[in-house]
């Protein structure tokens, strides 16, 4: 075997132990509200995934340690499938309405933080099931990979290599300290600190504590799956701009405000993406306050609150509902469709094809514009003050090549399985840039996935994983390249 | 222990790996290149590309509370500038620099003694290449060897060859003098277990730890002694020969043969006074060997730059009949060639790389670890130990009821000026040195943690760097 599956196996099980452990917290709490019937569910699924880890063990004991690039394609991949597969078993349990195939689209969009449901009827749903899809946004918007490097004692293997299977964001230059478990603690440290913030903050806003925790595991996340079936509607204004700092938070890079509280105050501001992701904010935010206020008669608060909320909410991939804004006025929806796949920052919880990717497009271009007219000249594309190496060009397109063709082949399947066209191609993008509402006439930002067919259920839930691991890692694991020499 | 290691070439590399692999937060400095990017990917470390003389970038690196500097760039200008650099800036309490020009090195202790110039160590790798060469000539049948407790033992691997006088019998019987300690047996490559019941064979790797004075009779168990040298032929071209040629030249006549002219030129400046031969040719010139009868030389040393050449000129010397021949090889790819190669072929081929990174690493351990020696391509270790005051888990009992770490065999103890084998009734004292090998070199650290105190009972937990 090319793939030494045994290692991966070996990486996987205190992975899969530890997630499994992690679905004790939903059955204490159910216990604790008398839910009994889901305590055994969430008990019955901690079992199962402690089984799997023991099994997993019992079958890698004479692993051998050589590790190579593809096996850790393979490790994360593998690691984010088992994550989803397992978080399904205590839903499908406890929801008697919701198949496997629902199942594994709800916890897909939960641990990929698209934020989109398959749910109806949340608000009389058992208090546990909503705190085990908040938990499980909170944990896959940091990622596995980080959260295991930071909590499990012998998880690495070797540097950084691992690290870029889950997120292209990690090169060297990112690196702040000498060690990656520092690094990653750091990275886990601030985000559950404003994952805290937040809380209080909705606390204070306004909401009760359970809804508050909810809320602020998703918005930190930039999830966007409000445990509530009117999503962000029926809430106090305080708590909108509560949810704007935050979900604006979650999409800055992580690396860049580390290293600014380390000591180097200003490099928040200095960064280009992060200036770049500003810009586009204000920009799309101004042009969408304008049309709401003189085509549809907002006054000033509603139109800068609701307009900024929504793009904040879009741009950042979290997909909270706040009024339906298709339905509004063509320019406004036109402007959503154009932003629906740009994403926060690169090294956040955001998804989407990322504006630095976008930024390393744009320097491209300029500078070929420059060199059709002087052609002589020496010029090359510049990103955060430095020239664009080859390599980050080719993984830009790359990356692009394989968001486009995802991005046909499974609204070409969503088609064929009964969709109308709008709502599958909107949705495919929507899935595969982590974002949640669609914008058709059946899958609006109002609308939610309860009624699909199962199989839609699952093309989107691999939509959903293909877009988290930024598309590379997933078509990779398809080829069968990499399962040959 | 945070360390800032500048110059990521080939000895910066080795030692950042190992360095990684025991647990401490390296940091590498060097100009921008794809090889460096790269290690930062395979490995746990950081990489910060520019220039290391610029107290911006030494201060990106974390130099304000780095508790060691390892400068080991080609160039020695650029060394003892950066380690000035980083003492004067950021008060980084060690440095470590490579100084290769020898007019420097013979002034060593006037230079580096802390106060001239802020240096704690100095590394010379060519001199450690040429100190082993030295021992290895002297211990016949030696693959690698090194002196601990003072120079009075030696630690090395021999191979057991035809000849030996205890070939076929037990190696219990090797160390039934009480003067010898064998530590370990491989057989084709491969570690045996309970190795004192089996039988001594031909081709068997010997990890043994003897007195000095003593280790010429313990290799003649293994293998026959080479009978006396008189001329040896160097071949060529680098500090290490040099250095080699001019060590040797007090006891031996000595042949260096050196193929760049101009160097030779130089050198014939500098060893005018010594009694070296010195020769401009190639040394794989067939008219050349025949006009010089190099082939009668008693041993032939292969130390030019190139490796391939080295094995070259050792395997032609040794088929025209030269009795020893060693080549140096630097690319670890080609020292394991040394399994391909037959009995007929070069005897010995020499890679400088675990000596230097030995010599690095004892320079950099504290922990009570005096003096360490990789051997095994860097897999297993000896090292020299002091058992510190205060240690309870080892002082006051006896050897046999000490836990030791797995795979840990005990060679011999230094107790004042005595040498003491490691029996199981032993019991040990603050002050003895231990010498110990290792199978498994990433065991030290807990070897040196048993044998000095501990400081409290809390574990320690560092969160952030």
């Amino acid at each position: 075997m090319v793939v030494n599956l045994q290692l991966v196996a070996r990486l996987l099980c205190p992975s899969v132990f530890w997630f499994g452990l992690c679905g004790l917290i939903p059955a204490i709490y159910a216990l604790g509200c008398g839910e009994n019937f889901e305590s055994l569910a969430f008990g019955i699924s901690a079992l199962c995934a402690v089984l799997l880890a023991g099994l997993l063990y019992r079958v890698s004991r004479q692993a051998r340690l050589a590790v190579t690039l593809r096996d850790l394609f393979v490790f994360t991949v593998s690691l984010w499938l088992s994550c989803i597969l397992l978080a399904a078993i205590p839903l499908w349990l406890t929801l008697d309405d919701l198949n496997y195939a629902g199942a594994v689209f709800e916890s897909a969009s939960a641990l990929s933080c698209t934020g989109a449901t398959a749910i109806s009827q949340l608000d009389s749903r058992a208090q546990s099931v909503l705190l085990w899809r908040s938990m499980l946004q909170f944990f896959g918007g940091i990622g596995f990979v980080v959260a295991g490097a930071a909590l499990l004692p012998s998880f690495l293997l070797g540097g950084l290599n691992l690290f870029k299977t889950e997120s292209s964001s990690f090169d060297g230059q990112a690196k702040l300290t000498a060690h990656i478990k520092t690094m990653a603690i750091g990275l886990l440290l601030w985000y559950a600190a404003t994952a805290v913030l937040c809380t209080f903050c909705y606390i204070l806003a306004g909401l009760d504590w359970f809804l508050a925790l909810n809320a602020a595991l998703c918005t930190v996340a930039t999830g966007g799956m409000m445990p509530l079936d009117s999503s962000m509607n029926d809430l106090p204004p305080a708590v909108h701009y509560c949810a704007m700092v935050f979900m604006f938070l979650g999409s800055l890079p992580f690396f860049v405000l580390l290293a600014s509280i380390s000591g180097n105050y200003l490099q928040v501001w200095r960064d280009e993406q992060v200036r770049g992701f500003i810009k586009i904010n204000l920009f799309i935010a101004l042009l969408v306050i304008i049309s709401l206020i003189f085509s549809n008669g907002y006054d000033l608060e509603r139109a800068v609150r609701v307009g900024l909320f929504n793009t904040i909410s879009i741009l950042s991939t979290t997909g909270f509902a706040l009024e339906d804004f298709t339905l509004w006025n063509p320019f406004a929806t036109f402007l959503f469709l154009v932003i629906l796949a740009v994403g926060g920052c690169s090294g956040s919880t955001s998804g989407g094809i990322k504006v630095f990717r976008l930024q390393v497009c744009y320097a491209m271009f300029k500078t070929q514009l420059t060199k059709a007219l002087h052609p002589h000249q020496l010029i090359e594309p510049h990103f955060n003050g430095q020239p664009i190496s080859s390599a980050l060009i080719r993984a830009v397109i790359m990356y692009f090549v394989g968001y486009v063709i995802l991005l046909l082949i499974s609204s070409a399947c969503a088609v064929l399985l009964g969709l109308s066209l709008p709502d599958s191609f909107t949705a495919s993008i929507t899935m595969l840039s982590n974002v949640g509402p669609a914008m058709g006439p059946d899958l609006g930002p109002s609308a939610n996935f309860a009624d699909l067919n199962p199989l839609l259920h699952l093309l989107f839930a691999f939509d959903m994983l293909a877009g988290r691991l930024e598309i590379i890692p997933v078509l990779l694991c398809l080829t069968p390249r990499l399962w040959r020499l | 222990m945070n360390i800032i290691i500048v110059g990521a070439a080939r000895v910066g590399r080795e030692l950042a790996q190992y360095l990684v692999s025991m647990g401490h937060a390296v940091t590498m400095m060097d100009e921008p290149s794809a090889e460096l990017t790269a290690l930062s990917d395979r490995l746990d470390l950081r990489v910060v590309q520019g220039d290391a003389l610029s107290p911006a970038l030494l201060r990106r690196a974390g130099a304000e509370n780095t508790d060691l500097l390892v400068a080991v760039t080609s160039s020695d200008e650029y060394n003892i500038a950066v380690c000035s650099l980083a003492a004067a800036i950021f008060a980084i309490p060690r440095k470590i620099a490579r100084i290769r020009t020898p007019d420097l090195l013979a002034e060593a202790s006037a230079l580096f003694n802390g106060q001239a110039l802020p240096i704690d160590h100095v590394i010379a790798p060519e001199h450690i290449t040429a100190a082993d060469i030295l021992d290895l000539i002297e211990l016949p049948g030696c693959v690698a060897a090194a002196m601990f407790a003072d120079e009075r033992v030696v630690m090395g691997v021999a191979v057991c060859r035809r000849g030996g006088k205890m070939v076929g019998s037990q190696l219990e019987a090797l160390q039934a003098d009480g003067k010898g300690r064998v530590l370990a047996l491989y057989r084709q490559h491969e570690s045996v277990r309970a190795f004192l019941q089996e039988t001594l064979a031909i081709g068997d790797e010997i990890v043994f730890c003897v007195e000095r004075s003593r280790a010429l009779s313990f290799l003649s168990a293994i293998g026959p002694l080479d009978p006396g040298a008189k001329t040896i032929a160097i071949a060529g071209g680098t500090h290490a020969a040099d250095e080699l040629a001019r060590n040797l030249s007090s006891r031996y006549r000595v042949k260096l043969i050196e193929p760049d002219a101009a160097r030779a030129q130089r050198l014939l400046a500098r060893f005018d006074s010594s009694r070296i031969e010195l020769f401009n040719a190639d040394p794989c010139d067939p008219d050349f060997i025949h006009e010089e009868h190099l082939d009668d030389c008693d041993r032939f040393i292969a130390a030019s730059p190139s490796d391939e050449l080295n094995l070259i000129a050792g395997q032609l010397l040794k088929r025209q009949g030269c009795p020893r021949t060693l080549a140096v090889i630097n690319k670890t790819t080609l020292s394991d060639l040394s399994v391909l190669l037959g009995s007929a072929d070069v005897d010995l081929l020499f890679e400088p790389r675990e000596a230097v990174i030995s010599a690095l690493l004892s320079d950099i351990y504290q922990d009570g670890v005096i003096k360490l020696r990789l051997f095994n391509s860097g897999r297993a270790c000896a090292a020299e130990l002091m058992v510190q005051e205060g240690s309870r888990r080892v002082l006051g009992h006896k050897i046999s009821d000490i836990t030791w770490p797995s795979g840990v065999v005990l060679g011999m103890v230094l107790r004042g000026r005595k040498l003491l084998p490691c029996s199981n009734e032993l019991e040990l004292q603050a002050g003895d040195r231990l010498l110990v090998f290792l199978p498994d070199q990433a065991q030290l650290r807990r070897l040196s943690a048993l044998l000095r105190p501990r400081v409290s009972w809390i574990p320690k937990v560092r969160l952030w760097s």
